[in-house]
C-alpha cells in the first residue's frame, strides 16, 4: 500500500492487464511521486479511463456500477468532451500527464473537484473545469545536459573526437522505456544459422584452408582493421563519456545509446555484413565521433532500428570473423567463457550453445573443443570472435578437465541427449 | 517407469503457463483462477495449484514439464512437484518491482535441486521494461557463485522458450550436444 499522502492514488478502467502493466510503469517512471496505482479500486482518489480500448458507455457503466465518484482523467486518440473530465491525448505526453495531476491535486486541496457522475454528464452538462494542458510548461522531459567534454584523437584512429554539442542524456532512459515495445528488432528471437547455410550468410575468406592444420593456427584478424575495431572503440568512449554519440563515417548513420546499451543503425543487414568486411585503412581519416541528437536525427521516428549494443557488435564480429578468431587471442592458450551470451536476441551460429556450454564449464584450447564437439574450427574461430567483442571470452594460462568430468552426474544422459535433439528439430 | 520432469518456477506473471503452453506436445492442464490476493494488481488470472505439459520424444518416453504456482503461499509444493525433476527453469518478470530479490528467492528456495540438477533463468517483459539488463543479472548472479544461461524470453515464442530449455540441458551436461 502506498501511504505517501502527496500522491494520487489512481484506479485504471478500460485497459486489458498490458495496458495496465504499462500504465503502472508509467505513472512509476515519468510520472514517479505523482501518482501510483491504487492497491484497491476503492480507495482510489482519481480514475482513469482508455477510451480506446472498450466501448466507452461500457467502461463509463464500470465505473457507475463501482458507485466511483471520483474526478477522471480520459486518454484517447480523439479529442473527447466529457463534463468534469480531464482529456489526455494518446499518445500521452508527461508534461499533459503531469499537468492534469497537478490540476487534479490542486482541485482535491480546495475541494474544487466536480463531482463526476454519469448520469449528471449525460442529463444535466454541468460546465466542466477547463484544463488546457498545453499551457503547462513545466516539462520532466526538457531538462538537457550541457555537455562539453571534447576527447582527443582515439588510438584507434578516429581523426576527431568532437563532443561539444549538447547532448539529452537525461532523457535517454525515459525516452527509450516509453518506446520498448516499438523496437521489435531489439526483442526479436534469434536467428538460428545452420552449417548449410552459414557461409552463404557470413561469406569466406579466400586464401585459408581450414583443412590444413598450420594454415588454422593463423587464421586471425585483426579487430582494429575492421570496421569492427573502430564500432568497439566508439561503444567505449560513449561509455565512458555517458554521451550519445554518432560515428560519421562517409556510411550510414550510427548512433550509440550508452546508458540504455542500444545502437540505432540506418544500414539494412546486408549492406552492414559488407562494410564489416571491408579494410579500413583508406578509411580510418574519415571516421569521427560526434555528440548527437536523436531527436534531430530522427531515431525515435524509425523504431525498428534500435538494435542492443550486444547484438549489433555480435553480429558485427560474425561478419568481420568469417571463420577466423581475433589476432589478440592466443590460439595455444586455453580460453574461458565468463558467462552465457543472451541466445535468445543474438545471430546465432553453429553449434553456438554447445560451444558456449563446454566453455562455460571449464577454459578449454580453442582446438581442443572443436575435437571434443567433432565440429569445424570455423564454428568455433566465428563464436569466440564474437563471444569476445562482449567481453565473455577470458585466457589463461591453466587448463581445465574434460567437460564430461565436470558435467553434473545425470541419472539420464541418454534422456537429456534425446530432449535436445527433439528441442533443435 | 521413472517420471522425468522439467520445473518452471517464477513469481506471479512470469510467463510460467504460457512457457509451459508454448513448449508442451499436448494441450496443458491450466489451473487458473481469479486472483482475490495481492496478485490481482498484477494480473486477472493465477496459477493455484500448478501447470502441466508434456513433450513426447520419439521413443515414447514423455518429458513432463511442471508449473509452480506462483503464489508463495502455495510453496509447500514445491519441494513436492522438484523430487524427480531434471532441471529447473526459472522465469523472472522484469517489470516486476525488484525481479533481484525474486531471483533470490527462488534461487534460495530451490538451492538444493539446482545444486543437484541446474537452473537456466529466462527473463519475461523485457520489452515492457528493459531494465534490469541481462548483464545486470549476471553481475547480481555473481553474488550466487554460479553462472547459469540469462537469456530475454517471450514466453509466447516456442523457440525462446526451447532456446532455454536446452542451455538447461547443456548447462547439466555440456558433451550431449555432441556429433
Amino acid at each position: 500500500m502506498n501511504n505517501n499522502k502527496d500522491v494520487i492514488q489512481v484506479a485504471l478502467y478500460g485497459m486489458d492487464a498490458r495496458a495496465s502493466k504499462m500504465m503502472a510503469m508509467y505513472l512509476h517512471g515519468p510520472c514517479k511521486g505523482v501518482a501510483v496505482i491504487a492497491d484497491n479500486k476503492q480507495v482510489a482518489e482519481v480514475d482513469i479511463i482508455d477510451a480506446d480500448f472498450l466501448k466507452l458507455e461500457d467502461t463509463l457503466q464500470e465505473r457507475k456500477e463501482n458507485s466511483t465518484d471520483r474526478p477522471l482523467i480520459i486518454l484517447s486518440l480523439q479529442p473527447i468532451s466529457i463534463d468534469g473530465a480531464i482529456y489526455v491525448a494518446k499518445p500521452i505526453k508527461t508534461e499533459e500527464m503531469l499537468a492534469a495531476f497537478k490540476q487534479l491535486r490542486s482541485n482535491l486541496l480546495k475541494g474544487k473537484v466536480k463531482s463526476f457522475s454519469v448520469q449528471k454528464e449525460l442529463d444535466l452538462g454541468e460546465p466542466r473545469e477547463e484544463l488546457n494542458v498545453q499551457q503547462h510548461s513545466e516539462s520532466v522531459l526538457s531538462r538537457e545536459m550541457q555537455s562539453t567534454a571534447a576527447a582527443s584523437q582515439h588510438d584507434t584512429g578516429f581523426s576527431t573526437v568532437d563532443l561539444v554539442t549538447k547532448s539529452p542524456v537525461v532523457e535517454e532512459v525515459v525516452v527509450h522505456e516509453k518506446h520498448e515495445k516499438h523496437k521489435t528488432s531489439k526483442h526479436r528471437t534469434a536467428v538460428d544459422l545452420t552449417e548449410e547455410v552459414l557461409s552463404n550468410y557470413i561469406g569466406n575468406i579466400d586464401g585459408i584452408d581450414f583443412t590444413d592444420k598450420q594454415q588454422v593456427l593463423q587464421a586471425s584478424f585483426d579487430v582494429k582493421s575492421y570496421f569492427l575495431g573502430y564500432l568497439e572503440s566508439a561503444v567505449k568512449v560513449a561509455r565512458e563519456k555517458q554521451r550519445i554519440i554518432q560515428i560519421n563515417s562517409h556510411w550510414k548513420t550510427l548512433v550509440i545509446f550508452p546508458d540504455s546499451h542500444e545502437i540505432w543503425l540506418e544500414a539494412e543487414d546486408v549492406q552492414l555484413r559488407a562494410f564489416s568486411g571491408i579494410l579500413m585503412k583508406n578509411w580510418a581519416k574519415k571516421i569521427t565521433l560526434n555528440a548527437a541528437d536523436p531527436n534531430k536525427i530522427g531515431c525515435y521516428e524509425q523504431m525498428s532500428k534500435f538494435y542492443t549494443t550486444e547484438a549489433l557488435l555480435w553480429k558485427v564480429a560474425i561478419w568481420t570473423s568469417k571463420g577466423r578468431y581475433p589476432s589478440h587471442i592466443d590460439i595455444h592458450k586455453p580460453v574461458h567463457l565468463t558467462q552465457w551470451p543472451n541466445f535468445t536476441r543474438l545471430l546465432m551460429t553453429p553449434h553456438a550453445l554447445q560451444i558456449a556450454a563446454v566453455l562455460v564449464s571449464t577454459p578449454k584450447l580453442m582446438l581442443e573443443v572443436t575435437q571434443q564437439l567433432d565440429i569445424k574450427p570455423e564454428y568455433v574461430f566465428i563464436f569466440i570472435s564474437a563471444a569476445n567483442e562482449l567481453g565473455f571470452v577470458s585466457q589463461s594460462a591453466q587448463q581445465g578437465g574434460k567437460a564430461q568430468e565436470n558435467a553434473k552426474e545425470s541419472k539420464a544422459k541418454g534422456l537429456l541427449a534425446r530432449i535436445f535433439g527433439k528441442l533443435r528439430k | 517407469m521413472s517420471q522425468y520432469k522439467i520445473i518452471f518456477t517464477g513469481p506471479v506473471g512470469a510467463g510460467k503457463t504460457t512457457a509451459i503452453q508454448s513448449i508442451s506436445d499436448v494441450p496443458p492442464v491450466k489451473t487458473d483462477a481469479s486472483a482475490s490476493d495481492m496478485t490481482k494488481t498484477r494480473k486477472a488470472e493465477t496459477t493455484v495449484a500448478m501447470d502441466y505439459g508434456i513433450m513426447n520424444l520419439e521413443d515414447g518416453e514423455k518429458i513432463h514439464l511442471y508449473g509452480t504456482p506462483g503464489q508463495e503461499r502455495f510453496d509447500f509444493m514445491w519441494d513436492i512437484l522438484s523430487v524427480g525433476g531434471l532441471g529447473l527453469v526459472l522465469l523472472l518478470d522484469n517489470t516486476r518491482a525488484n525481479p533481484f530479490k525474486d531471483m533470490q528467492f527462488f534461487l534460495d528456495s530451490f538451492s538444493d535441486f539446482i545444486a543437484d540438477t541446474s537452473v537456466a533463468i529466462g527473463v519475461t517483459q523485457m520489452d515492457l521494461s528493459s531494465k534490469p539488463s541481462i548483464s545486470d543479472y549476471h553481475e547480481e548472479l555473481k553474488k550466487y557463485a554460479i553462472t547459469p544461461a540469462v537469456f530475454e524470453v517471450d514466453a509466447r515464442e516456442k523457440k525462446d522458450v526451447s532456446l532455454l530449455l536446452q542451455a538447461l540441458l547443456l548447462s547439466i551436461d555440456p558433451m550431449i550436444g555432441k556429433g
